[in-house]
């Protein structure tokens, strides 16, 4: 990024300045609508020729999201340059195509048109060089690591170049997104790449459940220390209710309706996931308690205190008077976050409610079963 | 025939091409005035220089006082009714420097065939300053010569700061490069990495930014918020004075302490890795402390994860150069080696009238600009209190942490011994200082003991294989300590003529900000209506920029 401007005066231009820069900006701007108007009269005319490549070109280099321009262009190359072509010519026309992407790329990295028409061309062309485009998003993921269009890329290339080569990129990606956590934990993306990888790796390992243990631990650790750096960071607790939640029967450590299947199917005793999850809800328990010692205002500590505690009621069939007490201590943490959060108020208070109205429901039925 | 000069009178002259002295230069020049820039030294820079391997040696050898020089003899005169006082460059800039002492070391490998590299060594021997060559290499022994030879081979690979200094990411400094344009002449890389000494004999990196918080091993969970939320704090510290009511003018590390709970080792960071001090903790108060951290923090995210930039080939004299080249392109004149020897001053007014060059040409100017070394010896005072800086550079033969270009470590006081905190700067061949499979330490710390080298030995020996015969260190092949003054206006006579400016010499910080904020203050103050080194119409300014 350029900040070589900040700091300075900003020096009025001068009106002769201006009236100049008016001028050139209004003859750009006739130019401009020229250019698109004769593109449209060829589209109309149906004439996908070179000439009409060009214009598409020059339109796109200044205004590269302009989606009616990028069809005309697919229907071009389609209907008429790369129609009777020989394969070299194809690839070759395709290569260039290619080029002109990477170029206007410098204009937005973040054009779902540029990304749309690269993919459509890769997939035209026989044998791409998905390394290539591998190397190519890292460059976009070195410039901006928080580019969520270069992080589906990248997600899109692996897959094509796994598939191609039958190699396995699981590990390396997941390597990589520990790289840029690294360098920055507020990054949505990269928790969430690390989320879709981390159940294929343990697929892919075929780790056992020590195994397995060893490396969720690591990443609870991982976030642990992301609470500890910065607890105002949403990206690092999303990924912690993820871990603690994760739908995904290969983390097997949730006992919703899907990983209740999943775990009979792996033959495996429920009433020791059970404990195991108790234990892990109430690991984390302790771990937010301590950290909301040094933190008593921190709105993702109190939410995700509030969240581990209820659902450490909802599994565990524990007494009344223990459940109780999660709802008052759950109560409690809504009265703060109610006063913390002016946002989110009303949520709270819906929470709340809702306690305290189940509360009122749980009690008159134990009392009538004693 | 002396070359004279046609022009003989000016708006100022300046005397030493310093880094105050160049801005200076730079600056007036730029707002039309018409600026005479003379130094004696055949180099620019002055006592701000760098020098490759073998003038380092000649320096030293000049130092210590084993090179004859022309000493002025020059007597109190009066020329044209004036009284006219000699000026006694090399004296006094002698009395600056003590006690230097240098060292070269026998390198470990040994050269198969010795005679052969005997005899290249005699023939580059006599390419150089022989006097020099041969007072340095008596008493050495074949290996050391061995290793002198390789030095001197390879000398002008070398650019050696004498007074070596880093740059904040966001200071004084950056901005005056950016706006003049001197930026653009310029080179930088980013300072990689901070490493801090803990008295277990132990190097570690030392967490800045969110991110080394984050990823580091050596800072507990516990440790971390509490650096953060300091941290936190201190960027914008101004906006909450209720936490640093009634610690403004307490010792920094006390509020640090009680307001953080930041004690050990992450409290010797704070002080001496992130806010930088260069004195003992209790010296500094609440205020100037977290000025110092903000100005740290600030810097960092500007260039990528690092607070500080250093100046390629040798910092201080290239800015200094960069900075006289607009003052040559705004109309100044420039004549190194050029000596003075008289200022005339005008006994009525006490008012500095003019100067009598090396060739008797008398030159007259409004103001006179000065590095210290200038001023007749009348004209200065014995400040007994002079603060004084040791310093060494040392050449080692392979990086000290890791494989960075540019690294800074830090010994806190007390940890080696010492009194006041010792920075080590580790420059490789990628900032331009050495050869390729060289690396250049830059040591630094207030002088306390008796000499530069007691001062800075024993971290030297925690870092580099010196005398202990730890083959996991790093081996030396040269070493040079040297003790400076740091000289400002305390070592002044009153008697000095008010038209007469004087500029500092290095202080013992590692960064040009307070070196800058002279450089602005004195042009302010000659010249109040106008603007120090104004933004100048951006020739490449894209006329549709976002800006």
């Amino acid at each position: 990024m350029d900040y070589t401007h900040h700091g300075q005066k900003r020096v009025k231009p001068s009106a002769e300045i201006e009236k100049f820069r008016k001028e050139k900006e209004a003859t750009k701007i006739k130019e401009y609508k020229n250019l698109v108007a004769s593109c449209f009269q060829k589209r109309d005319k149906k004439e996908f020729d070179k000439d009409a490549l060009a214009l598409t070109t020059k339109i796109l280099s200044q205004n590269p999201d302009f989606y009616s321009i990028w069809n005309f262009r697919r229907l071009i190359l389609l209907e008429g340059i790369l129609k009777e072509c020989s394969e070299e010519d194809t690839r070759k026309t395709l290569s260039t195509e290619l080029d002109f992407l990477q170029e206007i790329f410098q204009l937005n990295r973040k054009s779902y048109w540029i990304f749309n028409h690269r993919r459509w061309c890769l997939e035209t062309m026989q044998n791409p060089d998905w390394n290539m485009e591998l190397q190519l998003i890292g460059k976009f993921l070195e410039i901006d690591a928080r580019n969520f269009h270069a992080w589906g890329y990248r997600r899109y290339v692996t897959s094509k170049l796994s598939h191609a080569t039958e190699t396995s990129l699981i590990q390396i990606e997941f390597d990589f997104t520990t790289t840029k956590i690294n360098q920055n934990f507020s990054n949505y993306s990269a928790w969430h790449q690390r989320s879709k990888l981390l159940p294929l790796l343990i697929k892919e390992k075929n780790l056992n459940e020590q195994e397995k243990k060893k490396l969720i631990d690591k990443e609870f650790e991982l976030v642990k220390a992301a609470f500890y750096t910065d607890p105002d960071d949403q990206s690092a607790w999303l990924y912690h209710w993820w871990l603690v939640n994760g739908q995904d029967s290969t983390i097997s450590m949730s006992l919703s309706e899907k990983s209740k299947e999943s775990s009979s199917i792996l033959n495996q005793d429920l009433s020791i996931i059970t404990s195991e999850r108790i234990e892990l809800l109430q690991h984390e328990i302790s771990m937010v308690r301590e950290l909301l010692e040094l933190e008593p205002n921190s709105k993702w500590c109190l939410q995700t205190l509030a969240n581990l505690l209820i659902e450490l009621k909802r599994i565990s069939e524990t007494n009344i008077e223990e459940n109780s007490k999660i709802d008052d201590e759950v109560i409690t943490i809504c009265d703060r976050l109610i006063k913390i959060d002016k946002f989110r108020t009303k949520r709270f208070e819906d929470l709340r409610s809702k306690i305290i109205s189940a509360k009122s429901l749980v009690k008159p039925v134990s009392q009538e079963l004693e | 025939m002396p070359q004279q000069l046609e022009v003989t009178e000016y708006d100022v002259i300046i005397l030493g091409t310093g880094f105050v002295e160049s801005i200076l230069a730079g600056a007036l020049a730029k707002t039309g005035k018409s600026v005479l820039h003379l130094d004696t030294n055949e180099y620019y820079g002055g006592s701000w220089t760098s020098f490759n391997f073998r003038e380092l040696l000649d320096w030293a050898q000049l130092l210590q006082g084993h090179v004859e020089e022309s000493s002025g003899n020059c007597q109190e005169t009066y020329f044209e009714g004036k009284k006219a006082l000699p000026t006694n460059f090399s004296k006094i800039r002698r009395q600056a420097y003590s006690t230097i002492e240098y060292e070269i070391y026998a390198t470990l490998k040994q050269t198969d065939n010795a005679e052969e590299s005997e005899e290249s060594q005699h023939k580059r021997e006599q390419n150089t300053s022989e006097e020099t060559i041969h007072h340095v290499s008596t008493g050495l022994t074949n290996p050391e010569r061995e290793t002198l030879t390789t030095l001197l081979k390879e000398s002008r690979q070398y650019n050696l700061d004498i007074a070596p200094k880093i740059m904040p990411c966001r200071g004084e400094l950056i901005e005056l490069l950016i706006n003049s344009g001197v930026g653009r002449y310029l080179e930088f890389k980013a300072l990689d990495r901070t490493y801090i000494y803990s008295d277990q004999d132990n190097f570690y990196k030392v967490p800045c930014s969110k991110e080394d918080v984050f990823t580091s091993q050596t800072v507990s969970l516990i440790d971390k918020r509490k650096l953060m939320r300091f941290l936190t704090f201190a960027l914008d510290f101004t906006t909450s004075p209720e936490t640093f009511d009634g610690y403004e003018e307490k010792p920094y590390d006390i509020f640090l302490k009680e307001k953080f709970q930041i004690d050990g080792k992450l409290l010797s960071a704070v002080l001496y890795a992130i806010t930088l001090i260069r004195t003992k903790a209790n010296d500094v108060n609440t205020i100037q402390g977290l000025t110092y951290t903000q100005k740290y923090l600030k810097s960092l995210g500007r260039y990528g994860n690092a607070a500080f930039l250093v100046a390629l080939y040798g910092a201080a004299s290239e800015i200094s150069q960069g900075f006289c080249r607009i003052s040559a392109v705004f109309g100044g004149i420039y004549m190194l080696n050029h000596s003075v020897k008289h200022l005339l001053i005008d006994e009525s007014s006490n008012n500095f009238t003019g100067l009598i060059d090396v060739n008797g040409q008398q030159l007259s100017s409004t103001y006179l600009i000065t590095a210290i070394d200038y001023i007749p010896e009348n004209l200065l005072q014995e400040n007994e209190e002079c603060e004084q800086i040791s310093r060494a550079i040392v050449i080692i033969d392979h990086f000290i942490h890791e494989e960075d270009d540019a690294t800074l470590t830090i010994f806190p006081p007390d940890s080696v011994g010492n009194e006041y905190p010792i920075s080590v700067l580790q420059f490789s061949e990628g900032t331009r200082t050495c050869p390729e499979d060289k690396y250049v330490l830059y040591m630094s710390t207030k002088a306390s003991g008796e000499s530069a080298k007691e001062d800075l030995y024993k971290a030297l020996e925690k870092l580099v294989n010196i005398s202990n015969n730890d083959s996991s260190l790093s081996s030396p092949l040269f070493a040079l300590f040297y003790r400076h003054k740091y000289r400002d206006t305390t070592s002044l006579s009153s008697l000095l003529p008010n038209n007469i400016i004087v500029t500092n010499d290095p202080d013992s910080s590692l960064d040009f900000e307070a070196a800058t904020i002279q450089a602005k203050q004195l042009f302010e103050k000659m010249y109040p209506n106008e603007e120090f080194l104004p933004v100048g119409p951006d020739l490449d300014d894209d006329e549709f920029s976002l800006d």
